[in-house]
């Protein structure tokens, strides 16, 4: 299969096979925020325009609605830590853009394919295979062509808890390392 | 319906915002579309994660607040690329209490 890259404005094909593919459906909960229609907003703006204020940070409401699933029901968050996981968000996709290791591989027919039985956030990921833990060069996920850019063309599982994934086909693996957790996306 | 809400990844932050925050870090050239789902599922767990964590060291284990945020990202090795976001905060006059203190330091060193 080919790798495919661009952004979502140019990448419709790939979109719509993923998106319809029945494996998952991504909705960013705003009516007019598809995962193409972002595009025209950079381009409007000029890459050399620093952001406004609202285009830095995500929405406080969102963060906030985030954080309190992880505190009990009576629990409450202070104004200024909400601001602040806020800021804090923005650093840390900066920080993924620009820092994440992350380590692909193909396999030919799935005999390499490995299986994961952890969840995002406890680290049980033990059954990856040594011969994939090594990282690619830091910063850089090349696919067979080393172009510098997250390519995929697989139809696309995202798996918090994978549990017992038995066959793969065709399969990479990411797995994303931001240090705190591991998200793992199986492509089938 | 059931089913098909089953097989339903929602995102509850807009990727339009994750990908206008990625493409401003330098050298990024384009971000297909898994890479975006899977930063802005990324950022989901991190979420979770800090505020749990920020909890569970806080006092009284079920308000957040800025301290415990704070006391975190200074103790967690992983974090620490959030530590100049998030300093500790000092009263006033500790500061001009301690700035005054190196001052006086200096005088005795030179």
């Amino acid at each position: 299969m080919d790798s495919n890259s661009g952004d979502g404005v140019d990448d419709n094909g790939l979109g719509d096979s993923y998106l319809t593919g029945g494996q998952y459906m991504v909705d960013s909960g705003d009516a007019d925020d598809t995962l193409g229609a972002g595009d025209n907003d950079d381009e409007a703006r000029g890459d050399n325009e620093p952001l406004r204020e609202q285009d830095r940070f995500l929405p406080i409401a969102n963060v906030a609605r985030i954080m309190k699933k992880s505190i009990p029901k009576s629990g409450k968050i202070a104004k200024d830590a909400k601001e602040c996981v806020q800021e804090c968000v923005s650093e840390f996709i900066s920080f993924i853009t620009s820092e994440v290791i992350l380590v692909v591989f193909q396999s030919s027919k799935g005999e390499k394919g490995a299986v994961g039985s952890g969840g995002a956030g406890d680290g049980t990921l033990d059954e990856i295979p040594e011969e994939f833990s090594n990282a690619l060069p830091a910063n850089i996920l090349t696919d067979q062509t080393g172009q510098q850019n997250v390519i995929f063309t697989h139809k696309l599982i995202l798996v918090e808890d994978l549990c017992d994934i038995k066959e793969l086909r065709e399969s990479a693996i990411i797995q994303f390392r931001s240090g705190m957790f591991r998200v793992q996306m199986v492509w089938i | 319906m059931a089913e098909r809400d089953e097989n339903k990844v929602q995102s509850v932050l807009p990727l339009s915002r994750i990908r206008t925050i990625m493409k401003s870090s330098p050298d990024t050239s384009s971000i297909s579309n898994e890479a975006l789902f899977l930063t802005g599922k990324a950022t989901e767990l991190f979420v979770q994660n800090l505020a749990r964590v920020s909890m569970e060291s806080s006092t009284d284990k079920v308000n957040v607040g800025y301290t415990d945020l704070a006391n975190v990202v200074n103790s967690d090795e992983n974090l620490q690329f959030l530590q100049d976001i998030i300093p500790k905060k000092i009263k006033a006059r500790e500061y001009l209490e301690s700035l005054k203190k190196s001052e006086e330091e200096e005088e005795l060193s030179t």
